[in-house]
């Protein structure tokens, strides 16, 4: 916890005790806060999914986190890594972004610890919520316990990706319980990652096709365009950048070797254009495959 | 009468010269040898009275006294039995001691007189002419690994009584008549393998590039890959794109493998040598050392390739001892208060799996890894030893679909006459430009006085540092690959291709 940050406790009875979550069966008794307790009241909407990720996975959360902040929408999601923390970092993308991270251990504490930085940041814009103590030695329990948080304190839950046995599943599933709308991602459906927020789809989670959808269903007139523009980015590339360019928009996930052969230039002049277009931002690697680098 | 001969033992994987001083005097009959004799040496007794008697000598009835100095040093192998058993029949006065002191031999005895092969002669052979004895008495069938120093002066001799022959005729001043045995063409245990090259690996251009550059900068090469993708056909390819090994290559790799015993049936190693040590290997194994001291893995891979599968398999403190023998390409071990050097001039190849089911980003299969387990594992990978490898490159498994197609119409990607050039072409342009050490072996200072660049190019590299999250280190293994890659194309400063090809295979945390 950052140094000038003070803890806030919201008991049941307190003024500013979000509304939304006295309606929810077992509604915490109490909630410890640092930051805006403001974004309690706000508009907010719930972007969660699994640590375990795809690149796909990783832009897609930052995109709805951004384009939802962009909109005046609070994000809400649980920092833990992976999606959760990806949506947190879309939201803080635009300078006015604001985001709630619910935390499943003692407030105060990065869990985990690799995202300090990232704690840090959303005190300081936004707000981190417990409803466990700076004392509280951690339990497994915490995690699930705080999903009904994460899904009360918001009108609609978006699930970006989620395994069979994920964590955010369960989420969903109290979202529906506490009556939210619930968005699923859509994924390939021989990917692992999404078999979990396909079968939400199947069984009547509202698929997540445009985000403006989302942003309309909680009363908001979407502006902003999320996106780089291709053709400005286009303009900036040589012959052959813009060549391997519009194979990597083409199909994401390429190999070198493949786009090599699909280009018909040698190695050797592959690989430089690919960092260039690395350094430039229009692409990004992962696992030794090439993918859009903007969102 | 006292009689000396020259002879010498391996300590380490040095020759070091050793005189044995043989007194025959009246008394009860006994044979006593003295001067730090290890077991096998003291046993050697045995062996050389019937080898004595059975070769048509007189085994003396007296008192025989053998000596071996330096005292200090430990006498060790059977190939003192030679030099004992003449130096019987010298201090006998059967032989012309004057010719023996000038001259040197060594060779195991058995019982009927005929001497057979040992290990570690081209060590002690070329310390014995180092110590200016020009003529040396080997086993005919050690001939031709104690050649390979020069042929001058090395006397072959199949039994303790061709020896004494050879030695008489030399002191009645006739030309002695030697017989050479024939050169048998074997090749070295474990390194026979029928013709290999990256002709036999279809696409896979990106690793075959790295390869090539590895080798051509003598640069350490990580591939990471699931399991099956050709990790281990690559490595074992490199060495086929390496320069043919000279000659003094050849002698110092030789004079190791002669030392550890590993020579077998081979007279000498020709071709670099390709060592892949499996993961459960200990320190000593890998490193070297014993209470004696024997070369370990990276020795027997001097100037050849060293191929570490499964690299996060392998213990942490094990592969952290690989910093100072791969920075000074030598290691040095420190035994009964002395230091033993043993080179270490290896190219390092790694293989790691990206995660531990090995298929993290595979396409076709689902890691079955926990978040935790991932970064468990890849920070295995992400110690100290990284540092040392300046090529990082991302493989995957060559689809069937692919394959199947290569087969038909054969989309060949690199061959391997393409790799070769390229990696002569650095050679010989690098030396031309003047300098020594080739970009992957080069110190910091001298690789920035080799790395001139444009601005543009300039211009890429600090945008690099801020956009693929280079450091200092990561930025300097960047330069190194440049420099390589620069070198290739002959060109004497760095430009934007070779740095941005370069930036390809930095090293990343993700895999």
């Amino acid at each position: 916890m950052g140094e000038n940050m003070k803890i806030i406790r919201l008991d049941r009875d307190s003024p500013d005790f979000p509304v939304s979550l006295l309606e929810i069966p077992r509604a915490p008794k109490r909630l410890y806060c640092v930051g805006d307790i403001s974004l309690l009241s706000g508009r907010c909407a719930a972007v969660v999914g699994s640590r375990r990720h795809t690149i796909y996975g990783k832009q897609v959360a930052m995109m709805i986190g951004r384009m939802l902040a962009e909109n005046g929408i609070t994000v809400v999601s649980g920092m833990a890594k992976g999606i959760d923390s990806f949506a947190h970092q879309g939201a803080l993308m635009p300078e006015n972004g604001k985001t709630i991270a619910v935390l499943g251990t003692a407030i105060g504490k990065a869990y985990p610890a690799s995202n300090q930085k990232l704690m840090d940041e959303i005190e300081k814009r936004g707000l981190v919520i417990s409803e466990y103590p700076p004392d509280f030695p951690g339990s497994s329990y915490g995690f699930p316990a705080r999903n009904r948080i994460i899904s009360g304190l918001s009108q609609v839950t978006i699930v970006v990706e989620a395994g069979l046995n994920s964590g955010s599943l369960i989420t969903a599933q109290i979202a529906g319980e506490q009556g939210r709308t619930v968005y699923a991602v859509p994924g390939n459906i021989n990917s692992q990652f999404s078999i979990g927020t396909n079968l939400l789809i199947r069984d009547g989670a509202s698929p997540l096709v445009v985000i403006e959808d989302v942003v309309r269903e909680m009363g908001v007139e979407p502006s902003g365009i999320v996106g780089t523009d291709d053709e400005s980015l286009e303009s900036s590339m040589g012959e052959d950048e813009v060549a391997i360019y519009r194979l990597v928009r083409g199909e994401q996930g390429l190999t070198p070797d493949q786009i090599g052969s699909r280009s018909g230039l040698p190695v050797s002049k592959v690989n430089g254009i690919l960092t260039v277009l690395e350094i430039k931002g229009a692409i990004t690697t992962s696992s030794g495959r090439i993918f859009l680098g903007h969102i | 009468m006292i009689c000396h001969v020259n002879t010498g033992v391996c300590d380490g994987i040095q020759g070091k010269l050793v005189v044995v001083e043989t007194d025959v005097t009246r008394g009860l009959p006994n044979f006593t040898i003295v001067g730090h004799p290890s077991q096998i040496v003291s046993e050697s007794k045995e062996r050389i009275r019937a080898a004595v008697s059975n070769s048509g000598f007189m085994y003396p009835r007296n008192r025989v006294v053998v000596n071996m100095w330096p005292a200090e040093l430990r006498k060790t192998g059977s190939h003192l039995d030679l030099p004992i058993a003449m130096g019987i029949l010298g201090a006998g006065s059967c032989v012309d001691t004057e010719i023996m002191e000038k001259v040197g031999m060594l060779g195991e005895l058995s019982l009927d007189g005929s001497t057979t092969r040992v290990d570690g002669v081209l060590p002690i052979v070329m310390c014995l002419r180092e110590q200016g004895i020009r003529t040396i008495f080997v086993p005919d069938e050690n001939y031709w690994e104690a050649v390979q120093g020069g042929r001058q002066g090395i006397i072959p001799v199949r039994s303790l009584r061709e020896c004494f022959a050879v030695l008489q005729e030399m002191s009645n001043g006739e030309k002695p008549d030697i017989c050479i045995p024939e050169k048998r063409n074997i090749s070295l245990a474990g390194q026979s393998e029928k013709e290999i090259s990256f002709d036999d690996v279809r696409g896979q251009s990106l690793i075959k590039r790295g390869m090539a550059i590895a080798a051509a900068g003598r640069h350490g090469i990580l591939m990471v890959g699931s399991p099956g993708c050709g990790k281990t056909m690559l490595a074992r390819r490199l060495r086929t794109i390496l320069p043919p090994m000279t000659r003094k290559e050849m002698l110092e790799t030789t004079m190791i493998y002669s030392a550890a015993g590993l020579l077998g049936e081979t007279s000498a190693v020709t071709q670099r040598p390709y060592r892949s040590p499996h993961s459960t290997i200990g320190r000593a194994g890998l490193l070297g050392g014993g209470a004696y001291p024997v070369p370990g893995e990276i020795s027997l891979a001097h100037n050849g390739v060293l191929f570490l599968d499964e690299l996060p398999e392998f213990s942490p403190g094990i592969i952290d001892g690989l910093r100072t023998p791969a920075e000074d390409l030598e290691i040095t071990h420190f035994r009964q208060g002395r230091a033993y050097r043993f080179p270490s001039d290896f190219m390092l190849v790694c293989a790691a799996n990206p995660c531990k089911c090995g298929y993290l980003g595979d396409k076709t299969r689902e890691c079955t890894c926990s978040q935790a387990d991932i970064e468990r594992y890849q920070k295995r990978l992400s110690g100290a030893m990284l540092d040392r490898i300046d090529i990082h490159v991302r493989m995957e498994r060559v689809e069937y679909s692919q394959f199947s197609r290569g087969l038909v119409d054969i989309e060949q990607g690199i061959s391997s006459e393409e790799m070769k050039r390229w990696v002569d072409t650095a050679g010989r342009f690098r030396i031309d430009a003047g300098r020594n050490r080739p970009p992957g072996r080069m110190d910091d200072d001298d690789l920035l006085g080799a790395a001139e660049m444009d601005d543009e190019t300039d211009k890429l590299f600090h945008k690099a540092f801020d956009s693929l999250a280079l450091t200092p280190r990561t930025g300097m293994k960047v330069l190194r690959i440049a420099r390589t890659i620069a070198d290739m194309d002959e060109s004497r400063e760095i430009r934007f291709q070779h740095l941005s090809e370069a930036l390809i295979y930095r090293p990343s945390e993700v895999f």
